[in-house]
């Protein structure tokens, strides 16, 4: 530890620490440019100079680690003086069109210039000028006057993406940023360098010109395409969500936001949007009122029950949906319809059944962070990078710090660049071995590897067969009892979707429905014939070959927020809420349950599912009385155990496991 | 007392044979004054191309919030003002507005801009929201 001065103030902070980071600590600002705390130290743009008493000359701060009882000085004349000859020299070429540059209201370059600049420019002669706007990519523009050449875009890239398209190029006062492979700029967290640039440099396209930073009203949200649950800010203008900027929650994004999350919006405010309930006429639909859609449901299933019995009602719902209204969907098929066939599906992908607690007691449950720590990863029939993208830049940052890779699937994956040697070559049809551990032979081929481990983290992905898991779990097992201490095999299942897990806890277990084919069904029991389902009520879901199974069924209703191909053969049509309409949580796939706020409003008179499932109750006559998502939460925590520990309050911005803990090891038991 | 009286007629006496300083308006008006604040107008260069840029700062400035701008980018086919920027949409609520002239003091380029013509009385709500298409000075 080395105590130091910093404007008369006393810190102590480690050794190695930087003068900025250590000014940082007790709250004390050193403007920069270049340095960013996740960033390697590039000290190029000499914005943070600082006096170190007993030098002659004035150091950069992001550069010059404490020693000490060294006296820093970040206010002095001297600092000063240099501060604004910094700014004057940035300024040279740097265009003033603040008034139509989307950075103008919250660019650090701008900030700077009042607080630090020198109010005038010397500079008199022409600036240089380019051609300007220049695209990137489809998503990123780049405005060559605005740059400062802070790097920051290119050390993203090369470090934490570690995707380099984009580099320097030139020399001197020549020199510019370029993308550097011929395919463009297409890395998925391209979006991220338009946040890093603090300048106008690198905007973003869709976001072009749509609004001034000082007009959105920001509110809290988590981003609802992927099972990782990053936590983002919604940017709303006009009840129209103008971007999504990363809201950052260490253990579960590191602050990063993938290209899915960030530009994955516009879906919300489309104008074919489904407005009001519609109602089959002949071969189209006339929009109802809620009351009239609602009565034809019911009396779609009462005439199913009638003439089927109750087993020929079921309900197939999405894991977009919220744990409240998948557990009020659920509710509502098993209490009212008297059917105990509710399930969700997973876009014509079989979900492979959730690990059972007792196959691998003592086995740690996979969190996010487990990858920081691990020194062996191995990845089974999964590719984080499509699947939770976020977890692939988490993977890469462990295999830079030296822990290896590795990947058993039939294809290769973006992730298979980083990967160590695989006993079992990608390609190889790993279910023609049947071993006793499961994929082909897990045990065999892959135990030394991870006996090696002293943390080893297992991911599962969604392609796994989910009848060699048990034997894999078991094959887990073993080893790990075998091996040092306590949780040292990490293990989970990579969910896609946005609420996999949650679908998973709130229809517990016993009802996960394939939407392979045309088979509905239990598994184990997923012979079980689908001509006898009758009357279907989908929530929020495509079925591929929907025109096929409609000829099975005498009534179905889709719930959903577009017309989609599945809704349009449907009898009655609800219009749905979106992720950033609706109050509830999410649960991502490390078990995490973070909250959605109501931010904006529903189109027309588009409702959350849970309202729905609540009308349609009481349209049965069954005294449901929820009134808002926090009412049927507290049910939620009542009734399913694993959640007892969760309410609103508990879970606050950042989120917590479903056990109650918000860190620290949790394992299977 | 009667002193006083007289002393006040006095002057109300004087006045009666001074010039005149209402104007029977609307029949008779007055030249404004040069630098006179009233309805606004948005402005076009001399090329016949708008001035304004769609930067939103006279919304910002706006103390009564009554200005309204959505922008969008020119491209070399439509060009509607000089530079990347134009704005789509711009709307001043009039009964809102105070007339303070703070968006006109705060456009970086002199499109917005408050003029002399005052006689906004309508009998519609919604007349006072003026539209890009009525602040938009015509082509020439």
């Amino acid at each position: 530890m080395v105590t130091l001065r910093i404007d008369d103030r006393e810190t102590t902070v480690a050794d190695g620490t930087m003068i900025i980071e250590a000014a940082r600590g007790i709250g004390i600002e050193i403007p920069h440019f270049c340095y960013h705390p996740k960033l390697s130290v590039s000290g190029s743009c000499k914005m943070c100079l600082v006096e170190v008493e007993g030098l002659a000359k004035l150091v950069t701060a992001c550069t010059t680690a404490v020693s000490r009882n060294i006296v820093v000085r970040t206010r002095s004349e001297k600092v000063k003086e240099a501060q604004r000859a910094t700014l004057s020299m940035l300024l040279i070429n740097h265009p003033l069109d603040c008034p139509v540059c989307d950075k103008g209201g919250e660019c650090p370059l701008q900030d700077y210039t009042y607080r630090y600049g020198p109010g005038k420019s010397e500079f008199s002669d022409e600036k240089w000028h380019f051609k300007k706007p220049v695209d990137l990519s489809p998503l990123i523009v780049l405005d060559r006057e605005r740059c400062i050449l802070c790097t920051r875009c290119v050390r993203f890239q090369e470090e934490v993406a570690v995707h380099p398209e984009i580099e320097v190029t030139e020399r001197g006062r020549g020199s510019f940023i370029e993308v550097a492979r011929p395919e463009g700029f297409t890395s998925n967290f391209s979006g991220n360098t338009i946040e890093l640039c603090p300048v106008g440099a690198l905007t973003s396209r869709p976001f072009r010109f749509k609004a001034r930073p000082w007009e959105l009203k920001r509110s809290p949200s988590l981003c609802p395409h992927c099972g990782c649950g990053c936590n983002i800010w919604l940017d709303v203008r006009e009840d129209k969500i103008m971007r999504v900027l990363a809201r950052e929650n260490p253990p579960v994004d590191g602050g990063w936001l993938c290209d899915r999350g960030r530009f994955g919006y516009r879906f919300v405010s489309h104008a074919s949007r489904l407005k009001t309930p519609l109602i089959r006429k002949g071969e189209g639909f006339i929009p109802c009122t809620w009351e009239e859609a609602i009565s034809r449901v019911i009396g779609g299933f009462k005439k199913g029950r009638e003439v089927y019995g109750s087993e020929s009602i079921r309900g197939l719902a999405s894991p977009k949906l919220t744990n409240e209204e998948l557990y009020l969907f659920r509710k509502f098929f098993q209490e009212v319809a008297g059917t105990n066939s509710s399930g969700y599906t997973l876009n014509g992908d079989l979900m492979i059944e959730s690990l059972r607690p007792a196959d691998c007691s003592g086995l740690r449950r996979f969190s996010f962070q487990d990858i920081d720590e691990a020194d062996s990863i191995f990845l089974i029939d999964g590719d984080p990078s499509k699947d939770l993208p976020i977890l692939d830049l988490r993977i890469k940052k462990a295999v830079k710090k030296g822990a290896r890779l590795f990947i058993a699937g039939s294809a290769e994956i973006e992730l298979s660049d980083f990967a160590s040697a695989s006993p079992i070559p990608v390609g190889t049809e790993l279910n023609s071995v049947p071993e006793k551990g499961g994929k082909g032979g897990f045990d065999r081929r892959f135990s030394g590897e991870i006996r090696d481990s002293k943390r080893s983290v297992i991911l599962l992905g969604r392609k796994t067969d989910p009848s060699e898991v048990e034997s894999l779990c078991s094959f887990l097992k073993e080893l790990h009892d075998n091996g040092g201490g306590e949780g040292w095999i990490s293990l989970g299942v990579l969910m896609p979707a946005a609420n996999t897990q949650g679908a998973q806890d709130m229809l517990s277990g016993d009802t996960i429905l394939n939407s392979q084919g045309i088979k509905y069904g239990v598994p184990g029991k997923s012979d079980v014939p689908d001509s006898r389902v009758k009357c279907l009520f989908i929530a929020r879901q495509e079925i591929p070959d929907i025109t096929n199974l409609r000829n099975h069924l005498d009534f179905l209703a889709v719930y959903d927020i577009f017309l989609s191909d599945t809704a349009r053969v449907a009898d009655v049509v609800l219009p749905a809420a979106a992720f950033s309409e609706i109050d509830g949580t999410y649960t991502n796939s490390e078990r995490r349950v973070q909250r959605l706020f109501k931010t904006t409003q529903t189109p027309g008179e588009a409702k959350p599912l849970w309202e729905v499932m609540t009308l349609l109750a009481k349209a049965t006559g069954t005294g449901w009385d929820f009134h808002s998502s926090r009412d049927v939460m507290r049910e939620i925590s009542e009734k399913i155990s694993l959640y007892r520990y969760i309410s609103y309050e508990e879970i606050g911005m950042k989120g917590s496991y479903a056990d109650g803990t918000t860190s620290g090891p949790r394992y299977y038991r | 007392m009667l002193t006083e009286l007289l002393q006040a007629l006095g002057i109300t006496g004087k006045y009666l044979f001074t010039r005149s300083v209402t104007l029977r308006y609307p029949e008779e008006r007055r030249e404004p004054y040069l630098r006179t604040r009233w309805r606004h107008k948005l402005m076009r260069h001399e090329n016949g191309l708008e001035r304004c840029i769609g930067c939103s700062l006279c919304e910002a400035a706006c103390p009564a919030r009554c200005i309204r701008v959505v922008a969008e980018e020119n491209t070399e086919e439509a060009r509607v003002s000089p530079g990347e920027r134009y704005a789509k949409e711009y709307e001043i609520n009039m009964i809102r507005c105070i007339f303070c002239g703070l968006c006109q003091e705060a456009c970086p380029v002199e499109a917005i801009v408050l003029r002399e013509d005052f006689e906004l009385a309508d009998y519609e709500r919604d007349s006072f929201r003026f539209t890009k298409d009525r602040l938009l000075e015509p082509q020439k």
